[in-house]
C-alpha cells in the first residue's frame, strides 16, 4: 500500500531544495547525467520511509555538509494502509490531495482523496525523527512499526539478506500473509533447530571421552563435581540465529549467486508481497549485472505488473524503449524538481533512447549530418580539446523534417538543443527563426544548401579531390565519372569525362559535385558522413571565412560550451 | 431474551431498554457478536464511566472499542480538521451547537469517512433519548457508514423547557431506516436479587399504561405506598422526617423543575437534612461570582451579607452579622467564638482577597445557629475564589470553568439528596419519595420520577388517579 504523491527534500546530501510532485503515476523513471542527485532522490525515499527504529546519519548527509540547516525529507502519501488511517493513529491528521490540479490541501472537500505526510528531520545532533505533519496540527511521531507497514522496499547492492527468513525480510512477510496463525503454530524454522538440536544432543561424542574423564577427575580434585557434563550445541547459538535459515540451491547459498540474479530474485520476492498489499520498490541502476534483454524484460514486467508503486533509475537505453515517455523524469544538477516527459516524447523515445541520457543534444538532420559531428569529435579529441561524452552531448538523428519536433521536445525537456542542418527544405526554413528565439541554436548551410552542396563549395580543392577519389573508391570510378559527366557536359568529351577533369579548381564543377554527392546520396550514412567530416577537418585552416568553417567553428565551440 | 446476534447483524436496529433492564449489560454481550473494533456513544462522563466498567467486567479486551460523549466524539474532528480561529470559545453558547454541526459537515466527506471505516467496524450509542436533533443528525450520517444499534427509552426522553428539542424515538420519519429492526428489554433485573421484585414488575406495568397514555390508578400497585394528603408540611411531617433519617439512600423528588424554591422550602421544612442538588448552570453560581468579582474596601460586608442571605438561614445571619459587620455580642463566649470572624474581617479593610473571603464564608459557616441550605453553591464559590486568586482571574471566570469541568467529569450524587426528574435522571436510591405526583403534567417526567427506586417507592399525591399528560 501507500504511493507517494509528493517528495520534497531539502539539505540532503546534493539536493538543496526539491519539490516534485508524481500525482498517480504509478512507474517512475529517473534518468540524468551522473552525479545530477539521482541516487539521493531514492535514498531520500528510502529514509523517509524507512521501516527501522534507527538509521545512522553523518555529516557528509547534509548538504555542503552543513549542520546548521536540518535535513528534511517529506513524501505524501496516498492508497494508505487502513493501519495508518486509524483515529488513534493518524487518521485525524490526513491532509486531501485535488486531483483535479494535484495539490495537496489541510483543508479537506469531498472530492480530495486522504493523504498522509511524513515528515523526517535531521539536525545537527543526527537523531533521525520521523513524524507525520499537517498544518493544522502539531507533528506527530510515527513509529518504525508503522513506517514499516507501507512496505517500501530498496532493491540495492546488499541484498543478502532477503534471501533469510528473519522476521522483518520479505520472505518473513510472505510467510505470515499465507499463515496468520504462525504464532499459534510455531515457528517452523525454530522448530527444525530444535530438532537439529535434539539429534546432536543424542550424539554420543565418544572421540571426546578420554579428554572428559581427564577434566572430570582434575575437577573432583579441585572438589568440583562435574560427573555429569556431555558434549552438545548451545540453543542460544541456533535459536537466535534463526535469520541463518537462507535460500539455498543446492547447497549453495543464494548469496554467492551473481549479482543480477540475486537482485531479480529479490525484486521476485518483494513482487509476491506487493500483490496483496502494495508497497514502494525502489531500484537504483536497474540494469546492473543484467544483460540488456533481461533488464529490459525486467523493466517491461514491472510497468506492466506490479501492484505497487515502482522508482527505477537507469542509464540504459534498452530500459528506456520498453517505457511510456509519460514514465521518464529527468533531474538535472541543482534542479528543483525534475522534468516530466509526456506523450509527445513517444517519438523521440523510439527513435533517440540514448539522447535522454545526455546534457545537450545536437539533433542533426540524418546521418550525414551525424557523421560530420562525429568527425567534428573525433578532431577535436586529436587536437587535445575535450570531448562530446564529457561534455554530455548525444548526437541524435533528426529524421529529415521531424528534426524540427525533436529539437522542440528536447528543449521542453530542459536539455541544451543545437539543431545542425540543412538550408534547402523550406518547412524548415520557415520555423528556424521561432526556434532559435525559443533558445535553440541552430547551425545550417547558405540559403537553399544542402549539407554536401555547402562541403563542395566550401571546401579547399586538394580536399574536393579527397572526397572524389574516395568517392570512387566506395563505389567505382565507372559509376562516379557518370554522375558528374551526366550534368557537367562541359568536361564531356565522345560521352566521356575528359582525363584530368577533376584537377583544376572549378566553380561549376563545385556545384555540380554538389548537386550529384546531393542526389547520388554519396554521404547518407553515419559513416559516410564521418569520412566527410574528418576530410573537411583536415582542411579546416584552409577555408577561413567560409561557412563551412564557420559551421565546424559553431559545432566544435557549441559542444564545448553551448 | 434479546437475540444479540439477530440485534448486531442489522444494519440498522434499535433497542428500547428502559432503566433498570440490563442494557449495559446487552452492550457488553453485543461486542462479542461483532468483528473488529466498535465506537459506543453515549452523553455524558457518568455514562462513559458505567459502560468503561461493565465491559471491563465483562472481560471484554480495550482494543473491541473505543467509548466516547457525543460531544468529545465531535470535539476530536472539529479540532482535528477546522480552523481553530473559528472555533467559538467553550463558554460560548454558540459552542456545543457549532461542534456538532461541524463534526456533521466533516463526517460528510469521503476522506473521513475513510478515516471512520478504517477505525471502527460498527456504532453503539446508548441514551438515545438523550439525542437533540443535532446529536440525531450525527449518527444518522455515522450510521451511512456503519452498521448503527441505537439504545435507549422513549420514555426518559425529558428535557428542560427552552433547550433544543429531542429525538423523537417513536416518529417513524426521524428514526427511518432503525424503525422496522426494533428490538426490546424486557426484564426488570434492577429490582431482582435481593431489592424489590414486585416493585419491579409494578414499574413495568405502569411503563404499559404510560406508553398507552391511560391514566394510572395508584392502588393498583401494591408494591408502592401511596399517601394521599392535601398538605404534607402539615399531616406527614412525621412520616417524612423518620424517613429522611432512617434511610441512608433515599431521593426526594419534587415535580416543579423551573424554581428552586419549593425545594428550598422542603430543605428547610425537614431540618436541613437533605443535600440540595444544583442544576450545573443554575443562575445563582454566575450571579453570585459576578457580585463578588465587584467586591471593593467599600463595599465587602454588603457583599458578604448578599451571599449569606443566599447560602444560609436568614435568622442565623442575623445572629451574628450586621452591615457594618460582626455585631457586639454581650455574652463572653459569643464574643470569643467570632474573634477569628472579626479579625478576618479587620483584615479585610486593608485589602480585598477572595482568599480570605472564601475563609471568612467557612467561619461564618460554623457559627452556631447557621444553617447551609446550599452547600453546593457555597463550597463551589469558595474554591472559585481560591482559584481566581491563584490564577488573577475573575470569580466568574474560575466559576465557569469549574461548572464546564463538573459537566465534563460528572459528580457522585448519593446519600439523603432532593431534585427534580431532570436532575436525578440515571440515577439509583434505595428509596424514592415523590412529593406532589398529581402536578406531574408529563408522563416521561412521571416514569423517571418513579423508576429511580429500586427498594421502596413512596408518594404523595391528592388523588389516587394520575393522568399526567398535557392538556
Amino acid at each position: 500500500m501507500a504511493k507517494i504523491h509528493t517528495l520534497r527534500i531539502s539539505n540532503f546530501r546534493s539536493i538543496k531544495d526539491f519539490e516534485q510532485v508524481f500525482g498517480l503515476s504509478s512507474f517512475v523513471c529517473i534518468i540524468g547525467r551522473g552525479d545530477s542527485g539521482k541516487t539521493t532522490i531514492l535514498d531520500a525515499i528510502s529514509y523517509v520511509l524507512c521501516g527501522n527504529w534507527n538509521l545512522s546519519i553523518f555529516d557528509t548527509d547534509f548538504y555542503g555538509c552543513n549542520i546548521d540547516e536540518p535535513i528534511i525529507i517529506e513524501a505524501t502519501l496516498y492508497d494508505l494502509p487502513a493501519r495508518l488511517l486509524q483515529e488513534s493513529r493518524f487518521g485525524l491528521y490526513i491532509r486531501g490531495i485535488d486531483m483535479t490540479t494535484n495539490t495537496i490541501h489541510d483543508t479537506l472537500e469531498d472530492s480530495h482523496i486522504e493523504a498522509l505526510t511524513i515528515r523526517f528531520t535531521v539536525e545537527r545532533d543526527l537523531e533521525p525523527r520521523w513524524c507525520v505533519t499537517n498544518v493544522r496540527q502539531e507533528d506527530i511521531e510515527i513509529r518504525a512499526s508503522d513506517r514499516a507497514s507501507l512496505n517500501m522496499f530498496f532493491v540495492s547492492d546488499y541484498v543478502d539478506k532477503h534471501f533469510s527468513w528473519n522476521k522483518g525480510n520479505p520472505l518473513y512477510s510472505l510467510l505470515r500473509q499465507e499463515d496468520n496463525d504462525l504464532r499459534e503454530n510455531g515457528n517452523p524454522i525454530i522448530d527444525a533447530l530444535r530438532d537439529a538440536k535434539s539429534k546432536i544432543d543424542n550424539n554420543s561424542f565418544s572421540e571426546f571421552d578420554s579428554v572428559m574423564s581427564r577434566i572430570k577427575s582434575s575437577s573432583a580434585g579441585f572438589g568440583i563435581d562435574i560427573q555429569k557434563a556431555n558434549t552438545t550445541v548451545d540453543l542460544k547459538d541456533i535459536i537466535v540465529k534463526e535469520g541463518k535459515v537462507t535460500l539455498h540451491e543446492d547447497s549453495i547459498p543464494f548469496r554467492l549467486k551473481g549479482k543480477g540474479s540475486k537482485r531479480l530474485i529479490s525484486i521476485a520476492i518483494q513482487v509476491e508481497v506487493a500483490k496483496s498489499v502494495g508497497g514502494i520498490l525502489l531500484i537504483d541502476e536497474i540494469e546492473q549485472g543484467l544483460e540488456p534483454d533481461r533488464a529490459q524484460h525486467l523493466a517491461k514486467t514491472l510497468r506492466e505488473s506490479y501492484e505497487g508503486q515502482v522508482f527505477i533509475i537507469t542509464h540504459s537505453r534498452d530500459v528506456l524503449v520498453e517505457l511510456k515517455a509519460e514514465n521518464l523524469y529527468r533531474m538535472a544538477k541543482d534542479a528543483k524538481r525534475l522534468f516530466h516527459f509526456d506523450d509527445s516524447f513517444q517519438g523521440v523515445l523510439r527513435a533517440n533512447p540514448e539522447a535522454f541520457f545526455a546534457k545537450k543534444i545536437i539533433v542533426c538532420e540524418g546521418a550525414t549530418e551525424v557523421g560530420i559531428v562525429r568527425a567534428i569529435n573525433n578532431h577535436r579529441i586529436k587536437m587535445g580539446r575535450t570531448s562530446a561524452t564529457l561534455e554530455g552531448v548525444k548526437l541524435t538523428d533528426g529524421k529529415g523534417s521531424n528534426q524540427v519536433i525533436y529539437s522542440d521536445g528536447f528543449l521542453r525537456a530542459g536539455f541544451e538543443v543545437c539543431m545542425f542542418c540543412d538550408s534547402d527544405e523550406p518547412n524548415v526554413n520557415r520555423v528556424k527563426e521561432s526556434l532559435r528565439s525559443q533558445g535553440i541554436s541552430i547551425i545550417d548551410c547558405e540559403d537553399n544548401l544542402s549539407i554536401e552542396q555547402q562541403v563542395f563549395k566550401d571546401l579547399p580543392w586538394a580536399g574536393v579531390k579527397q572526397l572524389i577519389e574516395q568517392q570512387k573508391h566506395s563505389t567505382s570510378n565507372a559509376s562516379v565519372e557518370d554522375s558528374v559527366g551526366n550534368r557537367y557536359k562541359h568536361y564531356v568529351k565522345n560521352g566521356v569525362l575528359k582525363e584530368g577533369w577533376a584537377d583544376v579548381e572549378d566553380e561549376m564543377l563545385r556545384l555540380t559535385l554538389g548537386d550529384v554527392a546531393k542526389d547520388r546520396e554519396w554521404f547518407k550514412s553515419i559513416t559516410k558522413g564521418e569520412m566527410l567530416g574528418t576530410v573537411c577537418c583536415d582542411y579546416f585552416s584552409d577555408m577561413k571565412d567560409s561557412r563551412l568553417n564557420e559551421q565546424f567553428e559553431k559545432l566544435s565551440k557549441w559542444i564545448e560550451h553551448a | 431474551m434479546l437475540n444479540h446476534q439477530e440485534f448486531v447483524a442489522k444494519d440498522k436496529s434499535l433497542l428500547i431498554a428502559p432503566a433498570g433492564y440490563g442494557k449495559t449489560h446487552t452492550i457488553a454481550e453485543s461486542i462479542r457478536h461483532t468483528e473488529g473494533k466498535q465506537l459506543i456513544l453515549t452523553h455524558t462522563h457518568a455514562g462513559v464511566a458505567s459502560i468503561k466498567e461493565k465491559l471491563q467486567k465483562s472481560g471484554i479486551a480495550s482494543s473491541r472499542y473505543n467509548i466516547e460523549t457525543i460531544t468529545s466524539f465531535a470535539q476530536k474532528y472539529v479540532f482535528s480538521f477546522c480552523n481553530g480561529e473559528e472555533i467559538p470559545s467553550q463558554d460560548d453558547r454558540q459552542y456545543y451547537p457549532y461542534i456538532i454541526n461541524n463534526a456533521i459537515k466533516l463526517l460528510r466527506l469521503k476522506p473521513i469517512t475513510k478515516v471512520i471505516t478504517s477505525t471502527y467496524n460498527g456504532l453503539f450509542v446508548d441514551e438515545y433519548q438523550d439525542c437533540t436533533i443535532e446529536h440525531h443528525n450525527l449518527v444518522s450520517c455515522l450510521s451511512d457508514i456503519l452498521p448503527t444499534r441505537l439504545l435507549g427509552d422513549f420514555l426518559q426522553g425529558i428535557f428542560e423547557f427552552g433547550r433544543e428539542s429531542l429525538v423523537d424515538m417513536n416518529s417513524t420519519d426521524m428514526m427511518g431506516g432503525f424503525f422496522n429492526n426494533r428490538f426490546a428489554l424486557s426484564e426488570p433485573w434492577r429490582w431482582k436479587n435481593g431489592n424489590n421484585e414486585q416493585l419491579g414488575n409494578d414499574l413495568d406495568a405502569l411503563r404499559r399504561k404510560l406508553l398507552q397514555g391511560d391514566s394510572i390508578d395508584l392502588r393498583n400497585y401494591a408494591s408502592i405506598e401511596t399517601t394521599l394528603t392535601r398538605d404534607l408540611y402539615k399531616y406527614n411531617r412525621t412520616q417524612i422526617l423518620s424517613l429522611l433519617t432512617t434511610e441512608e439512600s433515599i431521593l426526594v423528588i419534587h415535580p416543579e423543575s423551573a424554581r428552586i424554591e419549593p425545594r428550598l422550602n422542603f430543605i428547610k421544612s425537614f431540618n436541613n437534612i437533605c443535600r440540595l442538588i444544583e442544576s450545573i448552570d443554575h443562575k445563582d453560581f454566575y450571579t453570585l461570582s459576578k457580585r463578588v468579582d465587584t467586591i471593593s474596601e467599600d463595599n465587602f460586608m454588603a457583599v458578604i451579607i448578599e451571599i449569606c442571605n443566599e447560602v444560609f438561614n436568614t435568622t442565623g445571619v442575623n445572629l451574628w452579622l450586621n452591615a457594618k459587620g460582626v455585631k457586639n455580642k454581650a455574652k463572653p463566649a459569643d464574643k470569643e467564638r467570632t474573634l477569628p470572624l472579626t479579625a478576618m474581617i479587620e483584615r479585610l479593610k486593608e485589602g480585598v482577597s477572595f482568599k480570605l473571603i472564601a475563609k471568612i464564608l467557612t467561619e461564618i459557616q460554623t457559627l452556631p445557629g447557621i444553617k447551609c441550605y446550599r452547600k453546593e453553591l457555597l463550597s463551589t464559590l469558595c474554591k472559585a475564589l481560591i482559584e481566581a486568586e491563584q490564577n488573577s482571574s475573575t470569580v466568574f471566570e474560575s466559576m465557569v470553568n469549574k461548572r464546564n469541568n463538573i459537566r465534563k467529569v460528572g459528580r457522585k450524587i448519593y446519600g439523603k439528596c432532593i431534585g427534580t426528574t431532570l436532575l436525578t435522571k440515571g440515577l439509583e436510591f434505595d428509596t424514592v419519595i415523590i412529593l406532589n405526583a398529581h402536578e406531574f403534567r408529563c408522563h416521561k417526567n412521571l416514569y423517571v420520577a418513579l423508576s429511580r427506586a429500586c427498594k421502596k417507592l413512596i408518594v404523595f399525591s391528592n388523588r389516587y388517579v394520575l393522568t399526567p399528560y398535557k392538556q
